[in-house]
């Protein structure tokens, strides 16, 4: 499964501030596999406007569906129309390239 | 009974930027909309589109910041295929790229038309949506080729000429608009070494891998 968590964070907040290191802490727990991998956008908090948060949020779905469709396996009904089709003509089963 | 057409398919290409090619499409597609033909545009240069720009009086989203394009266009097959269904066909609607063709707003004389599918929504998003999207994984785990090729077979159905405005040099989709999807292909140079060179080892390429090429030389000042 792909997610992604938002955690919304006071910077003005004492409390905030002082739990700041545990809160750190407790998400690299929650997603060891992700911290292990150093993940460019894992726990990044230096979003301090909603312009940065858009940039953030649409970067983090982009990879999230790049992911999926890297991972996912391919409808079974699509994946043998697909070789059908291939052993009929096998032209463009690889994409064209300029040399 | 209406005639069905076996429309042409046409790429503009050029090597190197600044050639003219986009205006040069544009023009063409209006002079054949003019002549009575059905005619589709399509802005491929994903990287950097431009032709909305000559068609910008005659369009109603005139920045494209509502109207889908060929980015949403394979997204969203990527994305189905990755879907398990029931219904054998299913790629069959998603293969229609005319879902995603605005009409000039322009009367043409002799019945002409044209139809514009832009590169895809223009946003913040959009430059995420191009550079994330795998085409190497489109074809070689979702069968984007295959795809392609019944995209390629209800356009002809539905227009006499589809114009395919495509990415330069030698990037992933230039190799697409210029080896799959054209009949023709329109390659686009200025007078220099550069361009000359790269016009010529395109031309090389798309012949060692078209079906039945033919080469054919026009002037072009």
């Amino acid at each position: 499964m792909s997610c992604i968590t938002l955690i919304l964070w006071n910077e003005d907040d004492q409390e905030s501030k002082l739990e700041k290191e545990r809160l750190a802490v407790a998400v690299r727990g929650a997603f060891k596999t992700k911290h292990a991998l150093s993940i460019k956008n894992f726990f990044p908090d230096s979003i301090k406007s909603s312009a940065k948060f858009k940039e953030e949020l649409v970067q983090a779905l982009g990879d999230a569906q790049a992911k999926i469709l890297d991972t996912i396996e391919v409808d079974k009904i699509w994946a043998k129309y697909v070789v059908i089709h291939s052993q009929q003509s096998s032209e463009f089963d690889k994409k064209p390239l300029i040399n | 009974m209406t005639e069905k057409t076996t429309g042409k398919i046409i790429t503009f290409y050029s090597y190197k930027g600044g050639t003219g090619r986009s205006m040069t499409m544009a023009n063409v597609a209006w002079i054949l909309a003019c002549g009575g033909k059905k005619v589709l545009a399509i802005d491929w240069d994903l990287e950097a589109p431009g032709l909305h720009r000559y068609f910008h009086p005659f369009l109603i989203d005139k920045e494209l910041t509502a109207s889908d394009g060929v980015i949403d266009f394979v997204i969203n097959f990527a994305l189905e295929a990755v879907t398990p269904k029931k219904e054998k066909d299913w790629h069959v609607e998603h293969a229609n790229i005319m879902r995603y063709a605005v009409s000039l707003n322009h009367e043409f004389p002799k019945g002409g038309r044209l139809d514009f599918v832009p590169a895809g929504r223009q946003g913040s998003s959009y430059a995420v949506r191009v550079n994330s999207f795998a085409w190497e994984k489109f074809y070689d785990r979702l069968g984007g080729g295959v795809f392609l090729e019944e995209a390629k077979k209800q356009m002809r159905d539905e227009y006499d000429y589809i114009l395919i405005d495509s990415r330069t040099g030698v990037s992933d989709t230039s190799g697409i608009c210029t080896i799959q999807m054209p009949d023709i292909l329109v390659s686009c140079f200025t007078l220099n070494n550069q361009g000359i060179d790269g016009a010529m080892r395109t031309a090389k390429t798309v012949f060692e891998n078209a079906r039945n090429p033919v080469c054919e030389s026009f002037p072009y000042q």
